[in-house]
Order: structure tokens, then C-alpha cells, then sequence
């Protein structure tokens, strides 16, 4: 072994006996959590702890009745509003393979849309919802999307929220996030808004995530295209121009 | 999933490997908090289909890309900052690790994490170019390529290295 090599071990058993990994027990609970999550088995525990402004129901197979968040239930569509993965940006590239999976879950929108950037008057982040559609892309190193489907109890809420994203594009900068990092917009057209968020990695790698964001009726789709870049690459993704086209595309989708 | 020879099969998996993955992933990413997260979700995904990992001929191996592919996703970087940035702490603080081991980490952090990943798989968990090249799904020149230039990088980082990082450079 090398002195490299053997420096090298010595700090990864260093870390190794430094870390706390919770253990089994916890991988195996939180495996059997997802698991049943997505067969859509689970109540949502504590929603009514966080009680959300929006009501929101899953597009697809959500369990009826009202909603423990304070709304009501929206109406069921037949389709589930996700745009087909040849039309996402990159697929030239990816060729996603998205999985879908209907989740009952409880999210931050904010969190969702911004991460650390909350545009929200709520520094909580505002509206929780209960349920979501999400259909994950396959990943592929540098390149990764999903597409997500929200319903909500009704399209005032959906069109509140929708405004509230049209205005990504102006925040500079995040609060609580660094320097580097930074939203700027894409297009913002009758269909919805794109926008981008730049940011730079602790190691150096440069993320670029293309958010697009429609409405049509009580739903809102957001799909999210981030690109990677270590170093070597541009990781500035597709650029723009296209994003009308990709904002109607998720306007077909999600009006079927 | 969930009979009691598999949990008890999958908990002797995790007993075995954890300490060890977890130095691995902690020297992909440079960041112990990171790779805690990142590995002990590797796992929960290991048990949701224990049943076709456990039958895999390198099991570790499969834990170990899942959860180095956890750490570079974009998103799951997104949530980790969020929460390190809650908890008021910076994600290089490391309680109690040396100087010259933290000195290493910094350097590894400081070059590509394509290269620090094949760097990590090569000195640390001691595989060939071939074998690196079945876990990442690269070509084995581009294995050989980022060996190469991972440790020329380090070797501007790490002078105590720099010999012997050459060396190595020229027998690729």
C-alpha cells in the first residue's frame, strides 16, 4: 500500500468511527415507510400538526374524503397531467424513464420550488400539501428530472400558487443560501413560468435546475430538469429558447 | 420484503459493511454529515428490494453507488444544505479529525468529483480499472483518464504526495 493509500484509509476510518449511523432498524423502518407509501397504504401522519392553507387531493388513486390539511378534495381526473418523458428537455441526452408514483405526502412548496430560497411572506414557506404525484426520471449522473402533479382543492388555490411562482424569476438571491447561489428567469408566458437556479456546490460542482410551472384548473404541474457539472462540462443545461414550447407541452399534459 | 431471516440477514449486511461504506462515501464527498445521509438512505432503498440486492455477487458495491449517485443528485444536495443550513453548522466542520486527515479531504474536495470517485475507488477501496469501470459505467480508458488527472490535481494540493502521485500517474 501506498502512502497515499494508507493516508487515504486512515481519514475514511477516521470518519468511519466519528459517524453515527443511526442502524438497521432504521434503514428497515424507513424501507417499509416507503414501501407503503407508495402503494398508497399510509395515512399522512401529522398533517393536521403543520395545517396547510391548500387543501390537495392526489391526481391519481389519493384516498377521498376531506383533507386532514383543512381543504376539501378536488375534483378526479382521469388523466394524470404528467407530460411524456420524450418531450421533457434532455431526453436526447437522458432518455428518461420516469417511474410514477402516487405519494401521499406532506410538502413544502417552497421548499419544493426554492429549496433554501423561501419567497414566501411565511418564513415556514407557506401552503402544505397532502398529496402528489410525482414520476421521478431516471438518473443519469449529471442530468436529473421530475415531474410532479398537484392537485388542489380548488383552481383559485392552484392559480395562487401559479402566481406565486411567477415571481421566482426576480429573487437574486437566496436567503440562507450562499453567495454563489441564485434564481434568475426563464420565460413567463400565459401557459406558466420557467425559471433557473444556479447554484455552486460546497465541492465545486455546479448545478443548474430548469424549473417549468403550469396551471390548468385545480392542478399545478412543476417539472424540474437539473444539470450537474463537475468541472469538466458546461452544466448550463438547454438554455430558454425553448421553454414556451415546453410550458405547452405541460399545458396539453395537464389539460387532457 | 420483511420476513425475519431476511431482516436479520439484511442487519448482518448492514453490521459488515456500514463503518466501511461510510469511510468510503465520506471520502467521495468530503462531507461525514453528507454521506451519513446519503449511505443510511442507500440502505433503506438496499432493503426495499433486499431480496434481488442480497443475491447480487457485490452487494456493498450496489449500497455504495446508490448512495454516492444520493449525494450528487442536485435535489438531495438542495434538501442537505437546507437542513445543515437549520442546524447552523457548515458541513466541513469535522470534530476531533486531524489536521493533516482533514488536509487530505480538502484536497480531495478540491478536484472533480468524477475524479475524486474513481481516486476513492481505486487507493481507498482498492479496485482495479476494470472493476471501477463495472460499478460507475464508464469506459476503462476514461477510468484511466480520470486516475490520471485526479491525482496530478491532488498531487498540486498534497506536495507530501506529489512524487508518488506522478509515479502513479505515469503507470497508468
Amino acid at each position: 500500500m501506498s502512502e497515499f493509500d494508507d493516508a487515504l484509509t486512515r481519514a475514511a476510518q477516521d470518519a468511519a468511527e466519528r459517524g453515527r449511523l443511526p442502524g438497521a432498524a432504521d434503514a428497515v423502518r424507513r424501507g417499509r415507510r416507503r414501501t407503503l407509501r407508495a402503494r398508497g397504504g399510509v395515512a399522512v401522519a401529522g398533517v393536521a400538526a403543520v395545517g396547510g392553507a391548500l387543501g390537495v387531493t392526489a391526481a391519481l388513486g389519493g384516498p377521498a374524503g376531506a383533507a386532514p390539511g383543512g381543504g376539501t378534495v378536488g375534483a378526479a381526473h382521469a388523466d394524470d397531467g404528467l407530460l411524456q418523458p420524450e418531450l421533457w428537455p434532455g431526453y436526447d441526452q437522458a432518455h428518461w424513464k420516469p417511474k410514477k408514483l402516487v405519494q401521499p405526502n406532506l410538502v413544502n412548496l417552497s421548499q419544493i420550488y426554492y429549496g433554501p430560497c423561501p419567497v414566501s411572506p411565511d418564513p415556514n414557506g407557506g401552503p402544505s400539501v397532502r398529496n402528489v404525484v410525482f414520476s421521478g426520471g431516471e438518473f443519469e449522473g449529471r442530468l436529473d428530472a421530475f415531474q410532479e402533479v398537484f392537485t388542489f382543492s380548488d383552481s383559485a388555490r392552484a392559480a395562487t400558487v401559479l402566481a406565486g411562482l411567477r415571481t421566482a424569476g426576480s429573487t437574486k438571491a437566496c436567503r440562507g443560501g450562499t453567495g454563489a447561489d441564485a434564481a434568475s428567469p426563464g420565460v413567463n408566458t400565459e401557459a406558466g413560468v420557467s425559471w433557473l437556479w444556479r447554484q455552486t456546490a460546497a465541492d465545486g460542482a455546479r448545478v443548474v435546475t430548469h424549473s417549468y410551472a403550469v396551471q390548468v384548473g385545480d392542478r399545478v404541474t412543476l417539472l424540474r430538469i437539473s444539470w450537474t457539472s463537475t468541472g469538466t462540462g458546461t452544466g448550463e443545461g438547454t438554455g430558454t429558447g425553448a421553454d414556451s414550447t415546453v410550458l405547452e407541452h405541460l399545458q396539453a399534459a395537464l389539460s387532457r | 420484503m420483511g420476513s425475519a431471516p431476511a431482516e436479520a440477514d439484511f442487519e448482518a449486511f448492514y453490521a459488515a459493511s456500514s463503518r466501511r461504506l461510510l469511510g468510503h462515501v465520506y471520502a467521495m464527498t468530503g462531507d461525514l454529515a453528507e454521506a451519513e445521509d446519503a449511505l443510511q438512505e442507500a440502505y433503506a432503498r438496499a432493503w426495499q428490494r433486499w431480496g434481488r440486492v442480497a443475491a447480487y455477487e457485490d452487494p456493498e458495491g450496489w449500497v455504495r453507488t446508490v448512495a454516492y449517485r444520493i449525494t450528487i443528485s442536485a435535489w438531495r444536495r438542495t434538501t442537505s444544505r437546507l437542513l445543515a443550513h437549520r442546524r447552523g453548522a457548515r458541513p466541513e466542520e469535522v470534530p476531533g479529525a486531524s489536521p493533516d486527515r482533514l488536509a487530505l479531504i480538502a484536497a480531495l474536495r478540491a478536484i472533480p468529483a468524477d475524479q475524486r470517485r474513481v481516486i476513492v475507488l481505486h487507493h481507498l477501496v482498492g479496485l482495479s480499472v476494470a472493476e471501477i469501470r463495472a460499478e460507475t459505467g464508464v469506459p476503462e480508458g476514461t477510468v484511466k483518464s480520470r486516475l490520471a488527472r485526479g491525482r496530478r490535481a491532488l498531487a498540486e494540493h498534497l506536495s507530501e504526495y506529489a512524487d508518488e502521485s506522478q509515479e502513479a500517474v505515469t503507470n497508468v
